[in-house]
């Protein structure tokens, strides 16, 4: 049996790594007892995958586990078990049954939201970040080896707005391409616009929040949790 | 309050997860509903002091009680102390975040000399006063307990209490005579005066050393009447009625020592005469199988943990295995949790262990001769024959084990060069007892980590009267070494002789060493048990601007008579069993195990009918 959990991870967590996150959920697991698959060999380790790797210091609510379970569990059950195991600031939302054989979540993630809180930046957030937009190129410089790459970053970001949900006025929603073959990460993005806006990273912090996860089906964005659909009729 | 100011610079440093505390089974509490606040304090970077089993009993224990919240600090990693500094953060505990200078107490825990600049540069981050005598009623108290605290006299000056022995055995008392003063609004002095009458506590201020010309001490003396002449340690008679966590912080980043800890026995018999911690913690005591199985349950099911490591000082001398390891197992099996075992000692490594120990083919064997020669085994009272260490390699190898790691030290007491070039032989030898073996069943040509430590002069060891080896001696030692074993699949790995000198100078220091402390530190010494910070150079600058010689302390042979720094401490264990056992190491005679036959150390006096 496989599930996907969404989960979040708030306040102090965000600052764990992957690897701590994934050993975390690992203990998690095990203090739960919940019946998970383990792997073949000589350590066994829990048939388990995120969907993608959060990095440290971003908070999230729209995080997914990917985990095959050894027998049948009901994902309301999984939910409030493993949620009574995680450290606080650390919780599923909800989980799903899916396709054992659907290819991994790692592997079909497109598209991420995030939400980026730039609390010192002036109130003309709104006009400023659609100057930064109209730009046919916004150019970042990436560190290789021993030299400089140059690489636009506008065509992986797929629209811009001032938040609704957040009445700071501050805080910016984005969307980009996120995942194996195309990815953005928010704090470059950040860079840039602070870059762009003449602020000073080292004084104008900014905080990052990731939203969700989507990919496409039938041409139409959905999340992991919509795979609960594919199960058989 | 400090949390808001801490994301500010959290994202800016390297493992923010050191900082952030919130791991699963954290004790939170109302710090408004208790009587004490107590910060147990590790002298070093998270992953090392997470690591230790001390705090984790301690910080259970203390939490246990309704009137007091303990919590939890660690030395910040340089790059956080420069963002700490910057942005005028004081040292705040993990729990609640809250700088430690508003707590009642601050309790450090010693575990190893090259430490002592942390403990100073973490009360200066603080923002507490350094030492005792300039802190007043609004600051902390500070103290200290472990095995460095046996010899508390170089930190004398910034302690205001020293706890001596078994933390759990004497905690309690502390802190009900601490509650009940608090309640009297009795103030700091009347504290201190009522401490240093409960057993087992040092309370440095109201001790005056004397010095005779020669810089030697003359003599210890309590201040005023009240106070005793001689502080006993405290001793845990029964680890089975002892407390015991049920459970265990959770950290989210990978520590030292990431896995269950089960401690299964106290204390060592077999008198090592290097070993500081042989003595300190005798008598030998066990626990009974009944009660490790009862703790394994437990924190299994309330840790999660995926390892467990069985922990004392010679984990393969417990007694009780025949008992303990077909229930364990099964347990571990039944969860799926392996298991490791740390100081394997290679004279009882027997067969039994075979089908338990599977771990082992992955990680190797650790062996531990210390010396190159019977002749300097029997020195140091290493009750391990040659021919046995072959044959558990021998063994090993028929396992299918083929990684080893051994471990010697150099500089020991009438060490000759045939002893150093015996090292060399040892590795050859261990290398080629594959050829003797069977092809069908043996393993793989082994691979041998060969690690060389220094030997450092500890107090309260047979070896307290004697000289270190000089760095330059120690220097020729290493390199004649490095020529015999370079041999394929030998790696060789050795500790700074400057780090060791240094740490002989502090183990075996005396009051006056304060002053060196405070004056290294204020020349940037800090985390010198890191070899990347090690500063040997600065230490020597501090020397000379402190006044004072190092090669008094570690390159000096003392005479039989000479009253030592730490002669107002009493660990159980005679000075003249010591002095016995120094002149019987120098000519070669050895002493049983304790539990064969007892040489009457003098722990009797103190803990009768547990040994």
């Amino acid at each position: 049996m496989r599930l996907v959990a969404k989960f979040s991870k708030e306040d102090r967590v965000k600052y764990i790594s992957h690897l701590d996150m994934m050993r975390t959920f690992q203990r998690a697991i095990r203090r739960a007892t919940l019946p998970v698959a383990f792997t073949q060999g000589f350590s066994p380790h829990p048939k388990m995958a995120f969907a993608s790797a959060l990095p440290v210091g971003l908070s999230s609510e729209g995080e997914y586990l990917d985990i095959i379970m050894e027998s049948d569990i009901e994902p309301a059950e999984f939910d409030s078990r493993l949620n009574s195991a995680l450290p606080s600031g650390i919780k599923i939302i909800q989980s799903v049954k899916i396709d054992p054989k659907h290819p991994s979540l790692m592997s079909i993630i497109e598209r991420a939201s995030y939400r980026i809180f730039m609390p010192f930046i002036m109130e003309k957030l709104a006009e400023c970040t659609e100057a930064f937009l109209s730009q046919p190129y916004v150019l970042v410089a990436r560190e290789k080896s021993d030299s400089l790459q140059y690489i636009n970053i506008r065509p992986l970001i797929h629209w811009v707005k001032l938040s609704v949900n957040d009445c700071s006025g501050q805080a910016l929603d984005v969307m980009f391409n996120s995942g194996s073959k195309s990815n953005l990460k928010p704090q470059i993005f950040a860079d840039a616009l602070l870059d762009f806006l003449k602020g000073d990273r080292e004084i104008l912090y900014h905080r990052i929040h990731r939203l969700d996860m989507y990919f496409f089906r039938n041409e139409k964005l959905v999340t992991p949790l919509d795979l609960v659909e594919f199960i058989s009729i | 309050m400090v949390m808001e100011q801490l994301e500010r610079i959290l994202h800016r440093v390297e493992k923010p997860v050191r900082y952030i505390g919130n791991e699963y089974n954290m004790v939170e509490k109302d710090k408004d509903e208790v009587w004490i606040r107590f910060a147990f304090a590790f002298p070093d970077v998270y992953e090392v002091g997470m690591s230790h089993l001390g705090m984790k009993i301690l910080y259970h224990k203390i939490n246990g009680r309704e009137d007091a919240y303990c919590e939890r600090v660690f030395a910040p990693w340089t790059d956080m102390e420069q963002k700490m500094r910057e942005y005028d953060i004081p040292l705040f505990a993990l729990e609640t975040k809250d700088p430690i200078k508003q707590f009642d107490m601050v309790g450090f825990t010693l575990q190893y000399e090259m430490t002592y600049t942390n403990v100073i540069n973490m009360l200066d981050l603080a923002q507490i006063p350094l030492t005792s005598k300039e802190r007043g009623e609004n600051d902390p108290l500070i103290l200290a307990g472990g095995p460095c605290a046996f010899n508390p006299e170089p930190l004398a000056d910034f302690l205001d209490l020293v706890v001596l022995g078994d933390g759990e055995e004497v905690i309690d008392e502390l802190l009900d005579a601490y509650k009940l003063n608090k309640q009297k609004k009795g103030g700091r002095d009347n504290f201190l005066k009522a401490a240093s009458r409960i057993p087992g506590i040092y309370v440095p201020k109201f001790y005056e050393p004397d010095y005779k010309d020669d810089g030697t001490v003359l003599g210890i003396t309590p201040v005023s009447e009240d106070i005793p002449r001689l502080v006993t340690k405290r001793v845990v008679a029964s680890l089975d009625k002892a407390y015991y966590p049920e459970t265990m912080i959770v950290p989210y980043m990978d520590i030292v020592h990431d896995r269950i800890a089960l401690e299964i026995f106290r204390g060592c018999g077999r008198g090592c005469r290097f070993c500081q911690a042989g003595i300190i913690y005798r008598p030998v005591r066990e626990r009974n199988a009944e009660t490790i199985l009862k703790s394994a349950r437990s924190l299994i099911k309330n840790t999660g943990y995926e390892d467990l490591s069985l922990v004392s000082l010679s984990t393969s001398d417990y007694r009780g295995f025949g008992k303990l390891l077909p229930e364990l197992s099964k347990m571990l099996k039944s969860s799926r949790i392996s298991m490791s075992l740390p100081s394997m000692r290679i004279d009882s490594f027997a067969d039994e262990f075979k089908d338990e120990l599977h771990a082992l083919k992955k990680a190797g064997i650790t062996l531990a001769p210390e010396a190159g020669s019977q002749r300097l085994r029997d020195v140091i009272n290493k009750g391990v024959e040659g021919q046995d260490l072959l044959d558990s390699v021998k063994r090993a190898l028929e396992m299918g084990i083929d990684s080893f790691k051994l471990y010697f030290m150099i500089g020991l007491p009438t060490e000759e060069q045939n002893d150093i070039i015996g090292i060399g032989d040892m590795v050859r030898e261990v290398k080629y007892s594959r050829n003797s073996l069977d092809k069908t069943i043996r393993a793989a040509n082994p691979r041998i980590t060969v690690s060389v430590s220094t030997f450092v002069p500890k107090a309260f060891t047979p070896f307290q009267w004697v000289a270190q080896d000089s760095v330059e001696r120690l220097e020729a030692k290493i390199a004649l070494l490095t020529t015999k074993l370079r041999l394929k699949g030998v790696s060789f790995n050795w500790h700074d002789p400057g780090l060791s000198f240094i740490e002989a100078v502090l183990a075996r220091g005396d009051r006056k060493l304060g002053k060196l402390l405070k004056r290294a530190w204020e020349n940037g010494c800090k985390f010198d048990g890191w070899s990347e910070h090690f500063k040997l150079d600065v230490w020597s600058k501090s020397f000379a601007e402190a006044g004072v010689d190092p090669h008094f302390y570690a390159g000096r042979e003392r005479s039989d008579d000479e009253i030592f720094p730490w002669e107002h401490i009493d660990v159980g264990v005679s000075k003249d069993f010591l002095l016995s056992e120094y002149k019987k190491a120098l000519s070669g005679i050895t002493t049983p195990d304790c539990r064969a036959y007892c040489s009457a150390c003098g722990i009797q006096d103190i803990i009768k009918g547990v040994c």
